[in-house]
């Protein structure tokens, strides 16, 4: 005879019924818009800054952008940074937290969620994408002509991104490889005959801008899940 | 006689009191030419009118009275005002009064008139200050010129149409000179002039007593557009005119990337004609929406995904079949979330189109689209997060079967969240959803293995995969 160790109060069964956030995109503009609805019939939402933004990385509850000069992230939070571009690594293990490299000064900080935190790095190529790993983090770097994790080489590329999880998006020429960390790949042609992938930008958890010459695009990176969609907004 | 000349010099030295000149000029189009005692209107062929415009200008500072416009036939009768003001007419100083003189007749022989433009007294019209001029004309044979199909013509005003041709072809016209004279009648000059118009005539022909000759003209259209040119058979000069004219595109032959298309997709589109267009056209190529549910008027999502709009622009090249859209060999489109009729409509504007403009796909209502689904425990609850779309906007209904961790089933909770969704669904501009169903549990929660939720729709029926709790 099977033992109920519980119950359910099915009357008080609720539902909680909002519009899908799929993430943030970044326009040709610079600027952060949200993107709403199902995959192929998304539709982007108020840009979330008013200004440009160099560099994006958001997960499923934030995001951490850099201006020209300042970080700041979805929750309001904006301190001075250094110039320029940068990396920005979510850290997954310390929600609030992330790395984040810039590329123009070279320099690494360890981001609170308050403050910027300097770092000792010295990295052996010129990095291209940051990871969060537990209790530290991982980065690729472009070195002799491959992109290298460590003493991995990844091969050519002309851009990387860094997965949580241990896996990797690469791009070469018009075409993007994922790499799972079990040693699976899966490839996906991007843009034309000729066509190039610019970068990635990490829209959430779940999906990656993937920025061409002709096109912004989303791939969805969920295992079974995976596929290309076209993102509204052009990329020239 | 003396005293007379003395008088006269009084008046004309009297301020106020000097008389008003007028001098006539003849007008070439707006140019005016001083009129000297004789004009002379040239040959006119016989059956012809010509119309001479003159000016009669008040020179001085005073204004004066027109009281007399007369023309007096003195050889033949075939002068005659044709268009003036009426007299007494007053003149401003320094302003013109106009007015037409016009010639016809058919006798061949010479004509003579005098002109004649009084400012006298009403009584003694024009015998008072008069100026006056000459005029001359001499009516020749005339030729009678005719013309063979296609073209059409001369009319009253001798125009000569070519109608409307495809821009790069030609077309040639006969056309017949009869000389219905008891004596030979050489034509000179036979000219064509146009720049589309072409002839291999002579520039001068003679036809022989109640003959006629024949000769051709070419239209040659070069670009869309009218042209116009001159014929001229001796005194008599034609208008000749014609279009050219772009040939409508030929129909169009939609490629979408697959036969099948349903809502939550994006789609690719390709245009060609079926045959190569003949001009470099362009236009507009629009996208229209129409839902099958009768609780929305429109899915903004479903649009040409790139641009976020529903219009794009096509071109295409002279000798292609390839269209462009937006530029590009291909346009991608979103089907929305929204069960219905997408249309796509060309406008070819001025280039014309074979066929029909528009094509439809229409994106069938169908059961619940699950994006994704996945399940978490609290302490004392259960989560189902589900997120998809409905194109039908019907959903509601769905069950939840939980298991234990062993696989038993436990129990199957009914649940219709119709209203919730009816809610939600009357704000958005689709039909996706993300969904968080919670379960109050009490007792011990991680005896719950997994649940698998079926959800129900107008059209039918999805269910999750077993989805399992950390």
């Amino acid at each position: 005879m099977k033992i109920l160790l519980f119950s359910f109060v099915a009357a008080c069964a609720w539902a909680q019924i909002e519009n899908p956030q799929l993430g943030v995109m970044l326009d040709v503009n610079g600027r952060a818009q949200p993107v709403s609805g199902a995959p192929a019939a998304a539709v982007v939402g108020m840009p979330w800054f008013d200004g440009a933004v160099l560099s994006l990385a958001c997960s499923v509850g934030e995001c951490v952008a850099k201006t020209e000069s300042a970080l700041f992230t979805s929750a309001g939070v904006v301190v001075d940074a250094p110039p320029g571009a940068a990396i920005i690594a979510l850290d997954a293990f310390s929600p609030g937290a992330a790395y984040v490299y810039f590329v123009e000064s070279g320099k690494l900080a360890r981001w609170t969620g308050n403050e910027l935190v300097p770092l000792d790095f010295a990295p052996s190529g010129d990095v291209l994408s940051l990871r969060a790993v537990a209790g530290g983090f991982e980065y690729a770097v472009k070195r002799d002509g491959e992109i290298w994790i460590g003493g991995k080489s990844l091969g050519v590329a002309n851009a990387v991104l860094l997965l949580d999880g241990g896996g990797a998006l690469l791009a070469s020429g018009g075409n993007v490889r994922l790499l799972r960390s079990d040693g699976t790949e899966l490839h996906f042609a991007v843009a034309g005959p000729g066509g190039f992938v610019g970068g990635f930008i990490r829209m959430s958890d779940q999906f990656v801008q993937v920025i061409t010459d002709d096109g912004m695009w989303a791939l969805d990176t969920e295992p079974g899940h995976e596929q290309m969609f076209l993102l509204p907004g052009v990329s020239h | 006689m003396k005293a007379r000349l003395l008088f006269l010099a009084a008046l004309a030295l009297a301020p106020g009191m000097l008389e008003a000149q007028v001098v006539l000029y003849s007008l070439n189009g707006i140019a005016p030419s001083p009129l000297g005692s004789v004009y002379g209107y040239g040959q006119v062929a016989a059956g012809d009118t010509m119309i001479v415009r003159f000016r009669a200008l008040n020179t001085g500072t005073a204004p004066v009275t027109i009281t007399c416009l007369s023309i007096k036939n003195t050889t033949g009768a075939g002068f005659s005002i044709v268009n003036s003001s009426s007299t007494p007419f007053v003149v401003a100083a320094g302003q013109p009064m106009d007015f037409f003189v016009g010639f016809s007749a058919t006798a061949i022989t010479s004509y003579a008139a005098t002109l004649q433009v009084g400012t006298g007294t009403a009584t003694d019209a024009c015998g008072g200050t008069i100026e006056s001029a000459i005029l001359l004309a001499t009516v020749v044979p005339a030729p009678i010129l005719t013309v063979a199909a296609p073209c059409t013509g001369p009319d009253a005003n001798k125009n000569i149409s070519f109608g409307r041709i495809v821009q790069g072809t030609q077309e040639a016209c006969t056309l017949s000179i009869l000389n219905p004279f008891p004596q030979a009648l050489t034509v000179s000059p036979l000219l064509v002039t146009g720049a589309a118009f072409t002839t291999t005539s002579a520039n001068a022909v003679t036809i022989a007593a109640g003959q006629s000759v024949s000769f051709t003209i070419q239209f040659s259209p070069a670009a869309g557009s009218a042209f116009s040119g001159t014929l001229v058979v001796g005194t008599r000069t034609y208008a000749l005119a014609g279009t050219g004219f772009s040939p409508p595109l030929s129909s169009l032959v939609w490629n979408f990337d697959s036969t099948k298309i349903g809502s939550g997709e994006q789609h690719t589109l390709s245009l060609q004609l079926s045959a190569p267009a003949t001009v470099t056209a362009a236009g507009s190529m629009t996208l229209a929406f129409s839902p099958s549910v009768n609780t929305v008027t429109d899915d903004a999502a479903v649009r040409f995904v790139a641009t976020s709009t529903r219009v794009a622009s096509f071109a295409v090249n002279a000798g292609a079949t390839a269209i462009t859209l937006n530029a590009q060999p291909s346009i991608v489109f979103s089907t929305g979330t929204t069960a219905g009729t997408i249309t796509f409509t060309v406008d070819s504007g001025i280039f014309g189109l074979s066929g029909s403009p528009a094509t439809s796909v229409t994106t069938p209502p169908a059961p619940i689209a699950l994006s994704s689904s996945a399940a978490t425990s609290r302490a004392n609850e259960l989560d189902v997060v589900i997120s998809g779309f409905d194109n039908t906007y019907s959903i509601g209904g769905m069950s939840f079967a939980f298991v234990d961790r062993s696989g038993a089933a436990i129990v199957t909770i009914p649940a219709d969240f119709s209203t919730d969704f009816q809610t939600f669904l009357k704000g958005q501009t689709g039909s996706s959803f993300l969904m968080r169903v919670s379960f109050p549990v009490t007792g011990d929660v991680s005896q719950v293995g997994g649940v698998t939720v079926v959800l129900n729709n107008a059209a039918g029926v999805v269910t999750t995969p077993s989805l399992k709790f950390p």
